[in-house]
């Protein structure tokens, strides 16, 4: 079942998507096929930019031109008529002549139909064409081809706030305060995401001073000026937005009156954003001095010794492994010590060699368990990997459930396990003692498990039931059924 | 030295070693920082059980040292399991993962992906069976052609790489997370079980693809690994065939 708040706005979605989707639409531009969208995106850009500064360059022979500088500068090659045909299949869909606009249908749910869009990605630009000397069309974007800027705006950290109060301005000139509104949604995001790469910043430097070694001082300089004149400039900016609003407030319609409030509210809250960017970059720039001046030993002392690069780029790929010794001196320091259990010296090595008298040739981990009657080679190891998982749970939710583990894998022997602890209630002595023929096979499974399982130690001491859960069904394990028990120890 | 001191040395020591991975700002800590007498101590215990503190720039460590140590580590567990001659592929093969996993996350160099990227997209089993397969190769290629190349190698490569590529990947019907020597990734759950016991790493299991994350302790070590001139230099030495200090065991 569809949920019917799918529909809300769907229509509208559409409407913003559309242009998007059907973007490049229709061309082909032979050589130049694969580089299609960068090439019109740049085009696009470049119009608003012009837009924006007042620059009325933007006739069909500027598009042309703006696309064959677009294309070089990508060290592209072009046929003089790929070019035209670019900027014909931006400015018209299907037969140049025809100049018709771009369109799909899209569901409208108020409606319940399927409705026709149409739209156009430049646009007769009639004032900017009156005002110029040229007789030609002036183009400029249409809110479609705006909004594909925008959207892909958020991707661009370079994009200074400058344009976006400039344009913020402009919008709230001509009296367009809905978009007004978009915009500084947006600028807020901006200026909020730029606070956040200062503190990032701040701690990358923390963390490794090395950072300020890669630049160059008279251009950090240089830039650090260049900065703090546009951030005033930003300042400035503001103010301008603020003044702009009051002024309009003055001669504003009623139903615009609320939409100037709001603005003037998210100006408000942008500027003081803007005051706390300001103070990151510049506690930025003073933290950096200090560096330079104080520590400056922080910055000189370790050379920065990289496992990539002087290990195994230089040594370990074109020379191989010398000596067995190598591998323990890299990989040894990257574990931490494992707090095993507080036995005399000599306990520990006879561990090992009853371990290496019992003869077990196991080639691979997971053959099968020859079982017999007498058993007298048991693979603890492949047991207490089995009982692990259950052990780990036990631990961390006081119980474990046989219906939870899945039996195939499990030995015989393992599974039988199970049913030894079932025999009566088991508590996990404090001390394990090393003899591997003690009588309770459970002791023996605790000690296996706790070489390889530290944090099962916090088991000592804890006294294990087990129990039959009642309703449950028998659990098949390969060879039989075996009655769903659960474990369970008492916090 | 007074018995306090003792008493603060010891009871740092004990906590680190529980703990392995400690905030610096944990208020256990606040001896070893602010009395240099206290730090040196732990210091020198730590080195008298033959493990070592590696300071990061948020955190403290207790790692294993190289030899004679008194304590385990998953890498020595490792080591020992496979410690048969015929074994010891194994014990290789699981180390070269380590390595090549390593180097991938290691996020110094041009191109490579940030920290950052890594600990947001993970790395999947696949991708580092794939890493350590192009190693192999490599390798196996050199040895075919240069005929001094084998010369350099102190271990039996020729087995490693012979023994992996005979490997299946993985076998369908077999739980990912289960470590064993029957395939790559049985290997590669190895190594990747040993780093997350250690807290280095997260591995997800989704849907059957298993994903690696490291996470920021792993690249404290990484960072911090050789930061020690000392052991850089003994590490250079080895390398390069010279006698180590400590024999193997």
């Amino acid at each position: 079942m569809i949920q019917e708040e799918i529909w809300e706005g769907f229509g509208e979605r559409m409407k913003m998507g559309i242009p998007m989707f059907l973007f490049g639409e229709g061309m082909n531009l032979g050589e130049l096929q694969p580089y299609k969208y960068n090439i019109l995106m740049a085009i696009l850009i470049e119009v608003f930019l012009r837009e924006l500064k007042d620059d009325e360059r933007r006739t069909f022979e500027h598009l042309i031109e703006i696309t064959q500088e677009i294309i070089d500068r990508f060290g592209l090659t072009a046929e003089p008529r790929n070019v035209e045909r670019i900027v014909e299949g931006l400015l018209w869909s299907g037969k140049s002549e025809l100049r018709e606009p771009f369109s799909a249908p899209f569901f409208d749910p108020h409606t319940r139909g399927l409705k026709q869009y149409s739209f156009r990605y430049l646009k007769h630009d009639r004032e900017s064409s009156n005002l110029s000397r040229n007789p030609n069309i002036v183009y400029k974007l249409s809110e479609e081809a705006q909004n594909i800027i925008f959207f892909t705006r958020e991707a661009i950290e370079e994009f200074s706030i400058q344009i976006e109060q400039l344009y913020t301005l402009m919008l709230i000139k001509k009296g367009n305060f809905r978009s007004a509104l978009n915009f500084m949604d947006v600028l807020l995001t901006k200026v909020k995401s730029l606070i956040q790469r200062e503190r990032e910043y701040r701690k990358d430097l923390q963390r490794n001073p090395k950072l300020l070694l890669n630049q160059d001082l008279k251009m950090q300089k240089d830039k650090e000026e260049e900065i703090r004149l546009q951030l005033e400039d930003e300042k400035q900016n503001f103010n301008k937005l603020n003044s702009n609003l009051f002024e309009r407030t003055m001669n504003a319609r009623e139903e615009d009156r609320i939409k100037i409030s709001e603005l003037e509210h998210k100006v408000r809250q942008a500027a003081k954003e803007h005051l706390t960017l300001v103070n990151e970059v510049y506690s930025n720039f003073a933290y950096e001095l200090e560096l330079r001046t104080k520590n400056i030993s922080l910055l000189l002392k370790h050379k920065n010794v990289s496992f990539k690069e002087d290990i195994w780029e230089k040594h370990l790929l074109p020379d191989g492994i010398s000596q067995p010794q190598v591998i323990d001196h890299l990989l040894s320091s990257f574990f931490s010590p494992v707090q095993d259990f507080m036995l005399p010296m000599e306990w520990i090595w006879q561990a090992q060699e009853t371990r290496k008298d019992t003869g077990e040739e196991k080639q691979e981990v997971d053959e099968p368990i020859i079982s017999s009657a007498y058993v007298r080679v048991v693979d603890w190891e492949e047991i207490s990997d089995s009982w692990a998982p259950v052990f780990h749970e036990l631990l961390d939710t006081s119980s474990a459930s046989l219906t939870h583990v899945k039996l195939d894998g499990w030995s015989n022997l393992a599974v039988e396990m199970w049913m030894i602890f079932k025999n009566k209630p088991f508590t996990v002595p404090q001390h394990v003692p090393l003899n591997e023929k003690h009588e309770d096979q459970r002791v023996i499974l605790m000690y296996h498990l706790f070489q390889k399982h530290n944090t099962l130690l916090d088991l000592q001491g804890k006294t294990i039931r087990t129990n039959i859960e009642k309703d449950l069904p028998d659990v098949w394990f390969g060879n039989g059924y075996i009655s769903p028990l659960k474990l369970s120890i008492l916090r | 030295m007074s018995l306090e001191l003792v008493h603060h040395v010891s009871t740092i020591y004990q906590f680190l070693l529980s703990k392995k991975i400690v905030d610096k700002k944990d208020p256990n800590l606040r001896f070893y920082f602010e009395d240099p007498e206290i730090q040196e101590g732990v210091k020198v215990m730590a080195r008298n059980f033959g493990t070592a503190i590696l300071e990061a720039y948020e955190r403290v460590h207790l790692i294993s040292m190289p030899a004679g140590s008194v304590f385990a580590s998953s890498f020595t567990q490792l080591k020992n399991k496979y410690s048969k001659v015929e074994t010891k592929l194994h014990f290789y093969t699981v180390s070269f993962i380590l390595f090549v996993y390593f180097t991938e996350i290691d996020s110094v160099g041009h191109g490579s992906r940030s920290r950052g990227e890594w600990q947001m997209e993970g790395m999947t089993f696949a991708k580092i069976a794939e890493r350590v397969s192009s190693v192999l190769e490599y390798w196996e290629k050199r040895l075919a052609g240069e005929p001094d190349f084998s010369q350099k190698w102190g271990i039996n490569i020729e087995e490693v790489i012979e023994n992996w590529d005979n490997k299946d990947l993985l076998k369908l019907d077999q739980e990912r997370k289960v470590k064993s020597t029957r395939t790559q990734f049985g290997y590669i759950q190895t190594a990747m079980k040993m780093l997350e016991d250690d807290k280095l790493v997260k591995v997800v299991s989704d849907q059957n693809l298993s994903i690696v994350y490291p996470l920021d302790a792993l690249y404290d070590r990484i960072e911090f690994m050789f930061l020690d001139h000392e052991r850089y230099q003994l590490i250079k030495r080895l390398i390069q065939g010279e006698d180590g200090e400590y024999a193997e065991h």
